[in-house]
């Protein structure tokens, strides 16, 4: 998270920071914004695809149809959050086209680091099968309330639904993760959730 | 450690897999796709408003050679309340013989709401509608009762004369259907 935070930073004093004054250019300043934020974006998507190549046809996707109002977007400093917007809306409208014959990918194992922690591991690949058994709307609320650390009313906008709806996908879909990973509870002895 | 802050820990870990590649070509070439579909229906849609809206013109001068196939009509007397009707024959009436369909009613859009796909946004089981702002063959209005800031994109279909439910979200709603800045400003929403 603190790279994110730490990337976030940076595009709101580089290209974000394009909001006071009027672009230039805005194919060179566009390029700019994709260069500097595809890594936040494919980060996301990654999260709501579970797969590489599906999170970079998300992102590309999303990122082109923030193109075709690219000027005003860069004028308004809305372009990152369209984009975010555009990706959500993206990827449960895919979900709704190929509902019924998906099948989730999986990708092979990621090469042994030996530094990882085996327990962070096993974490990572129990979480990774998990969300793949979660519902995409579901999956998306889960990434914009515990990934982007977004409130319920700014997940609600992004999903453009109520209020209500995200609590009860987050709340069913925290009961379904704890249930695939109880890896999540068992260093929380005597904590609440 | 809390599951939830285990479960933060977990994502972030496990986003960090998604690696980094330059998307600004591949970018740029499906923007060029869609620009190019886009001028393509917008041409198609162009031709048949032109095709939909020459022979109420000429019916409207009074054109002799239109109002003789009427059939009965006295000849040179074509008036437009007979001959639009043999002229369009599937009116549904709601749009009158503008050819933008302007104004329309929140009952009129309501009606088109059953079954409609919108882009994959949750807009609830709307009652009616509000603030209906119609503009050069596009409508954006409210559903009611409310789902947050959410607006819904109608269009006008000229060959049928018939309102269609296009789209639903907060903003940037006519993003894939207008082309000029000068209609999507006087339409709330886009």
């Amino acid at each position: 998270m603190q790279s994110e935070l730490i990337s976030r930073d940076l595009a709101e004093a580089g290209v974000a920071g394009e909001r006071r004054s009027v672009p230039v250019d805005p194919d060179a300043d566009f390029s700019a914004f994709v260069r500097a934020r595809t890594g936040a974006l494919l980060r996301t998507a990654y999260l709501l695809t579970s797969d590489r190549h599906a999170a970079e046809d998300l992102v590309q996707d999303a990122l082109a149809k923030a193109h075709q109002g690219r000027q005003r977007l860069l004028s308004d400093g809305h372009l990152e959050a369209y984009t975010r917007t555009a990706m959500y809306h993206l990827h449960i409208r895919w979900w709704r086209r190929r509902r019924g014959s998906e099948v989730l990918a999986s990708e092979p194992p990621e090469p042994r680091d030996p530094h990882d922690d085996p327990a962070q591991v096993t974490l990572r690949l129990s979480l990774q099968q998990a969300l793949g058994q979660l519902n995409r709307r579901q999956r998306s609320a889960i990434v914009l309330r515990y990934f982007e650390d977004r409130s319920e009313r700014e997940t609600a906008e992004l999903l453009s639904c109520s209020i209500g709806t995200v609590k009860s996908l987050t709340s069913r879909a925290l009961t379904r993760l704890r249930e695939l990973v109880p890896d999540l509870d068992d260093r929380s002895t005597g904590q609440e959730g | 450690m809390g599951p939830e802050e285990r479960l933060r820990e977990g994502l972030s870990d496990l986003a960090e897999r998604a690696g980094w590649i330059d998307l600004n070509d591949r970018v740029l070439r499906k923007s060029r796709r869609m620009a190019r579909r886009r001028r393509i229906a917008t041409a198609l849609a162009v031709a048949a408003a032109v095709a939909a809206a020459v022979p109420v013109a000429l019916l409207y001068r009074g054109s002799a050679p239109h109002t003789a196939t009427v059939g009965d009509a006295a000849p040179g007397a074509g008036r437009p309340a007979s001959a639009s009707a043999t002229a369009t024959p599937s009116t549904p009436g709601s749009a009158g013989s503008d050819p933008t369909g302007c104004p329309v009613t929140a009952t009129t859009l309501l009606a088109t709401l059953p079954g409609a796909y919108l882009g994959g946004t949750d807009v609830g089981h709307p009652t009616g509608l509000s603030e209906v702002t119609c503009y050069g063959r596009y409508a954006t209005a409210y559903p009611e009762p409310r789902v947050g800031q959410i607006r819904i994109l109608f269009g006008y279909q000229l060959p049928d004369r018939t309102w269609l439910a296009l789209n639903a979200g907060i903003t940037g709603l006519c993003e894939s259907y207008l082309l000029d800045g000068s209609t999507s400003s006087h339409l709330p929403g886009c």
